[in-house]
């Protein structure tokens, strides 16, 4: 389980963690499959969600059912590429040999 | 570039006829020349099948955008691809592998194939063609150069961007692309220094008993000559069971030592490459699971941590980094070996000759001279790859800092 986030400052992994699962699923997904998923307890999961809230990084959708949905925005996407892609460059660079 | 193959195989044909003449002209005609005229012309063809450069075809786009697309669609495919400046590598097979060359063509690429093998290739091919004086040599390599042929025509060509700009354009991407190039690299990466550690631990075992034999024989040499004849012939055993309980009360620690040292590794490295080829299986087949697994993202992460450690692990398992200099390490020890066991021999008839006396301790200098030239060379050896180990860890690092940091600070402006 991982720490809850500072004010601005969220943990890099924990965050990308549940960027990522969004990513992965192609519609809106239930609050507690994404906690289960990001393998965080609920009030770190709260405040993740809450700091992701406060950034358009994600967004709530209520469905039919009465569950709260979160949902990967735009903006959000956005955001995750510009992780994998500076990880995927620091590999990208002439290796040592 | 078709001129240029052309141009190796006529200069190459050219050599081998004007060495075979030469040979003739100075040994005459018999068996032993047409033996050795044979060996250089199967020596030639084993060259040109790695040296020649074959055209496969035409592809839309820089060779860098074109290599870039190549390499991310075959490791789509799980193949292992490494990129260098103007080339990919592909491993096709355990030991067989393709160069796939982009040369600039106007506005595209014209690209063009190379049979490669791998380090245990290499080792494969080297030893058969020497062993066999090419007769089993040539064919394994005309097999490597068939299947590199097969793998550039049947697919490579279909891979080919035809008319269009390619799909992993520099700066464009989607996540998973990414995703998968990282994966593949980090598999690549721990896999190369899985195979690098195994190899090099075999090659600990070659060393060990090439040791214990040697010193088993000077052992054995040594009481053969110094025990009294009497003795001897009372107890013929010592023989056997002296040399072999000095060899073993030597040798086992280092047997030890050995397993001690290098089974944690291996079983480190093999584990990395799964659990990274395990996510690329993953990711290329597209699977969403709902494990407590790390995400994709922390694993790449992770496994970046190790790169250094697994750099240093290929590199110190590369026999073929200074073969050179590693085999001139294994002839002076072998040498010193021989003069050690003739110095033993010749002090043996000192009884009768102070000049075999003097020449019996000259050899033992000359035998000290090269353990001690070995040694030297070895110890300047490991000096420059833990040198370079060190650099390579510390450049490692502040290019992951430097990543994290701009990471941490996107996420604060956000």
């Amino acid at each position: 389980m991982a720490d809850a986030p500072s004010r601005d400052r969220p943990d890099l992994y924990v965050l990308a963690r549940h960027l990522e699962r969004l990513w992965r699923e192609d519609e809106p997904m239930l609050k507690t499959r994404l906690q289960v998923a990001a393998n965080v307890n609920y009030d770190v999961f709260n405040r993740y969600l809450s700091w992701m809230l406060d950034r358009n990084l994600v967004a709530l959708e209520n469905s039919e059912d009465g569950h709260e949905r979160v949902v990967l925005t735009a903006k959000g996407r956005e955001a995750y590429l510009k992780l994998v892609q500076w990880i995927n460059e620091v590999i990208k660079e002439e290796l040592p040999k | 570039m078709r001129r240029n193959n052309l141009l190796k195989i006529a200069s190459a044909t050219i050599a081998n006829v004007a060495l075979v003449a030469l040979i003739v002209k100075y040994a005459g005609a018999n068996l032993n020349v047409l033996i050795y005229a044979v060996f250089f012309m199967f020596a030639t063809l084993w060259g040109l099948l790695f040296y020649i450069v074959p055209r496969l075809d035409t592809a839309t786009g820089t060779p860098k955008e074109v290599l870039q697309d190549l390499a991310h669609r075959l490791r789509s495919g799980r193949y292992r691809v490494t990129e260098e400046p103007g080339k990919l590598s592909i491993q096709i097979t355990p030991l067989v592998a393709v160069k796939i060359h982009a040369v600039a063509d106007g506005a595209n690429s014209e690209i063009l194939y190379q049979a490669d093998a791998t380090p245990g290739g290499w080792t494969v091919l080297v030893l058969l063609f020497l062993f066999t004086r090419g007769f089993a040599g040539f064919p394994l390599a005309l097999y490597h150069f068939l299947k590199a042929r097969g793998f550039a025509e049947g697919q490579l060509r279909p891979q080919l961007p035809k008319g269009g700009i390619p799909r992993a354009k520099v700066g464009a991407g989607d996540i998973r692309d990414r995703l998968i190039d990282s994966l593949s690299e980090g598999h690549r990466l721990a896999a190369e220094a899985f195979e690098a550690t195994q190899s090099s631990y075999e090659d600990r075992w070659l060393e060990i008993g090439f040791g214990a034999f040697s010193l088993w024989s000077i052992v054995a040499v040594t009481l053969g000559v110094g025990l009294h004849d009497s003795i001897l012939a009372h107890n013929p055993a010592y023989l056997l069971i002296i040399p072999s309980a000095i060899t073993t009360a030597i040798f086992v620690p280092a047997v030890w030592s050995t397993r001690k040292w290098f089974k944690p590794r291996i079983r480190d490295y093999r584990e990395w490459a799964d659990r990274l080829r395990r996510a690329l299986e993953k990711e290329t087949a597209n699977e969403t699971t709902e494990s407590l697994e790390p995400s994709a993202f922390e694993l790449i992460a992770q496994a970046y941590r190790q790169v250094p450690t697994w750099l240093d692990a290929r590199r110190k398992g590369s026999f073929s980094r200074e073969p050179g200099a590693w085999m001139l390490i294994f002839t002076c020890a072998i040498i010193a070996v021989l003069l050690v066991m003739f110095a033993i021999i010749l002090y043996s008839f000192t009884i009768w000759s102070l000049g075999l006396l003097i020449w019996s301790l000259v050899l033992l200098i000359g035998a000290a001279a090269l353990i001690g030239f070995c040694y030297l060379l070895y110890l300047r050896l490991r000096g420059r790859a833990n040198e370079e180990g060190s650099r390579t860890l510390k450049d490692w690092n502040y290019r992951l800092d430097v990543m994290h940091q701009k990471m941490v600070k996107y996420l604060e402006e956000l």
